[in-house]
């Protein structure tokens, strides 16, 4: 099975093959071109180095945000145009989804490392109990955020009526606590410790260089920080695992999180007293 | 040959399959031209919304693309190239056209062609008509633009003359806010103003050019077309509809005035302010004609299906003997098939596009 992915929802972005077994290569793209410039081009190049062409590809894979707007909307619209035409489904997951799933199969590899060194700290840092979240980068001083408790697979009945992505969560053991959200940093630390004062936290994302001190003053060291993967190859390994949990083209749903500005306009401003509103929409 | 066409420059996710007939005089056919309108998605703001825009096209171009090689009877297979709008437009909906096509040209192993969105409106008129006795004074008019286009011989297009500000159709759009009477303007205005005395209100005329001051020779050929390009003809409508506003103000009323007027006066002020925007756009435009001695008038785009300015267009070409062009409605307002005949204009003076291509939000023709 060749599965080709790609993430658009950051500058340089990234794509990843897989092929039969294995991630072959995840590749970062030139942060300095945008992907509109870039598109379909660096996938291309990835599987010609590959022996690989379009139509060799199962499975096309895209992360559906949230993100740049702009971006995540041309690697949406790139991949559906490679489906469309190539009669292929699309695997698609949120950035939110695969940045907790590297911040837990992070914690995992650490824990087993551990015990390789005779140490069996298990007692104290069981996975079940440490929460992972996601923590990116949103502009306007905000970060998107989700927080899940990693469980055991979640057996077939139980997935009834959900939506792909809630599939997808639940299928690798992540139940959402906390959902998809755009906020200030401050303001999402305060609810997730509100709601979780005694946990542990594995977070992953671009943020928590730069914005995620609000983190770390509610939960201190209870809180481990991680910089994310390109998130790519995250991407291809995940719908190698479950190539059966595609959609068509037609069908891919981005993860915006943030609503269009003029929603939020008009809302503020029925939100204020009568007297003071403006005419909206002018 | 066959390709298909995107579009996406604005509020309409558009696609179509267009193919070539081999009849020099009538070069084109569409086999499919679908449209998914998001009007009823942006009447609620009373205006485009830049963000929900491109938010629709996403949901859309997959099933419009299909439709249209449904509708056109070919399958993927059969299609030669792609053509795409590049520009000008929306960014951010320029975008999810472009990416779409650029990945399908890709998968299909096909060209695909660049196309300037007013040279596919100027091109909706060969697609419906064949060619045009050239040379020919094409007006494209819409909500976005007002541009009078030179066209020499087919696929060359010289600018002979734009708006300074709001396009005619955003005029007849906010003129129609203004009143309360929705969006968007246009059809509506048209329909009101059929009731009205279009001299009821003197609305002043714009006179920005040199030449409105100081008329140009009769005839400026046989010099040359580019020494007549010097007369460049531009329009202007953002002192109309203030003057507009200012009567509403006049009697008292704020935005969304409709209650303030009776009906008859609406009507009449819709009849007045379209009055002075036709003749603005015919006067050019007719103008034009004579200075580059056209043998022909175009008038392509959203607010070329107004019936008043098709009816006063024809009126005055058969005064002056020149026949007058105008698409039907279907490829009047934005469309595929316009961009998809541009396309294989553009294809045959050997223009395709790497995969590097990018939108231009301000692209010039
Ligand atoms: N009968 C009419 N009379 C006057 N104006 C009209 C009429 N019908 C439509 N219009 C105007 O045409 C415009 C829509 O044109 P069009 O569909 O070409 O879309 P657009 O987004 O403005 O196009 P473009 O991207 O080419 O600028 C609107 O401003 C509308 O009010």
């Amino acid at each position: 099975m060749l599965i080709l992915a790609l993430d658009t929802t950051t500058r340089p972005g990234s794509a990843a093959l897989w092929h039969r077994d294995r991630l072959v290569e995840v590749r970062e793209g030139d942060p300095d071109r945008t992907h509109a410039e870039r598109l379909p081009a660096d996938l291309v190049a990835l599987l010609t180095t590959h022996a690989h062409t379009l139509a060799d590809v199962d499975i096309f894979a895209v992360v559906s945000g949230p993100g740049g707007f702009t971006g995540l909307r041309v690697g949406i619209a790139t991949i559906q145009g490679l489906a469309l035409v190539g009669h292929r489904p699309v695997f698609a997951a949120s950035t939110l989804l695969l940045l907790a799933l590297a911040a837990k199969d992070k914690g995992i590899e650490a824990s087993a490392g551990q015990e390789g060194k005779g140490e069996d700290t298990r007692g104290q840092h069981d996975s079940s109990e440490c929460f992972v979240g996601a923590w990116m980068h949103a502009a306007r001083r905000e970060v998107f955020t989700a927080l899940y408790k990693p469980v055991d697979e979640v057996q077939a009945p139980e997935l009834a009526g959900l939506g792909a992505e809630d599939i997808i969560a639940a299928r690798v053991g992540l139940v959402t606590l906390d959902d998809a959200a755009v906020d200030a940093p401050e303001a999402v630390a305060a609810r997730w410790h509100a709601r979780h004062p005694s946990a542990r936290l594995s977070v992953m994302g671009d943020a928590v260089s730069d914005f995620a001190d609000p983190l770390r003053a509610r939960f201190g060291n209870a809180v481990s920080l991680c910089s994310p993967p390109p998130l790519a190859g995250v991407l291809a390994r995940l719908a190698a695992a479950l190539p059966d949990v595609t959609v068509s083209p037609h069908a891919i749903v981005p993860t915006y999180v943030r609503r269009p500005d003029a929603e939020l306009a008009r809302d503020r401003a029925l939100s204020r007293p009568r007297s003071d509103r403006e005419w909206v929409g002018g | 040959m066959k390709i298909l066409g995107i579009e996406s420059s604005c509020d309409e996710t558009a696609a179509a399959v267009v193919e070539e007939r081999g009849d020099a005089a009538r070069p084109w056919q569409a086999r499919s031209n679908v449209i998914a309108s998001q009007v009823a998605i942006h009447r609620a703001w009373g205006g485009v919304v830049p963000e929900l825009a491109s938010r629709q096209h996403l949901r859309d171009i997959c099933g419009v693309a299909e439709r249209a090689l449904e509708d056109g009877r070919v399958g993927w297979r059969d299609i030669d190239a792609l053509a795409v709008t590049q520009g000008p437009g929306l960014v951010g909906s320029l975008l999810v056209g472009l990416s779409f096509a650029k990945s399908a040209a890709a998968s299909l192993g096909v060209p695909l062609v660049p196309v300037h969105h007013l040279a596919g409106h100027i091109e909706s008129l060969v697609l419906e008509h064949g060619e045009l006795p050239y040379p020919a004074s094409v007006l494209v008019v819409s909500g976005g633009h007002t541009s009078l286009y030179f066209v020499p011989e087919p696929g060359r297009y010289h600018l002979v003359g734009r708006t300074r500000d709001d396009a005619a159709g955003e005029a007849y759009d906010k003129v129609a806010k203004l009143l309360g009477l929705g969006y968007p303007g246009g059809p509506i205005i048209d329909r009101l103003a059929t009731q009205g005395n279009e001299h009821a209100i003197a609305f002043p005329v714009a006179r920005l050019t040199h030449r409105d001051r100081n008329p140009a020779p009769e005839v400026l050929l046989p010099e040359g077309f580019e020494k007549a390009l010097q007369y460049r003809t531009d329009f202007s409508f953002s002192g109309l509809k203030t003057a507009v506003m200012r009567y509403v103000k006049s009697r008292d009323a704020g935005p969304g005035a409709r209650s303030a007027f009776s009906d008859h006066e609406i009507a009449d002020i819709c009849a007045s302010f379209q009055r002075v925007v036709i003749e603005a756009l015919l006067n050019r435009t007719f103008d034009a004609a004579r200075w580059y001695n056209a043998r022909s008038i175009g008038i392509a785009g959203g607010v070329s299906a107004n019936s008043r300015l098709r009816a006063v267009a024809t009126a005055r070409g058969e005064q002056v003997g020149l026949p007058v062009f105008v698409p039907s409605l279907k490829l009047a307002t934005d469309n595929a098939a316009m961009i998809a005949a541009a396309g294989l204009r553009r294809f045959h003076q050997g223009v395709t596009a790497p995969l590097s291509l990018n939108a231009h939000a301000n692209l010039s023709l």
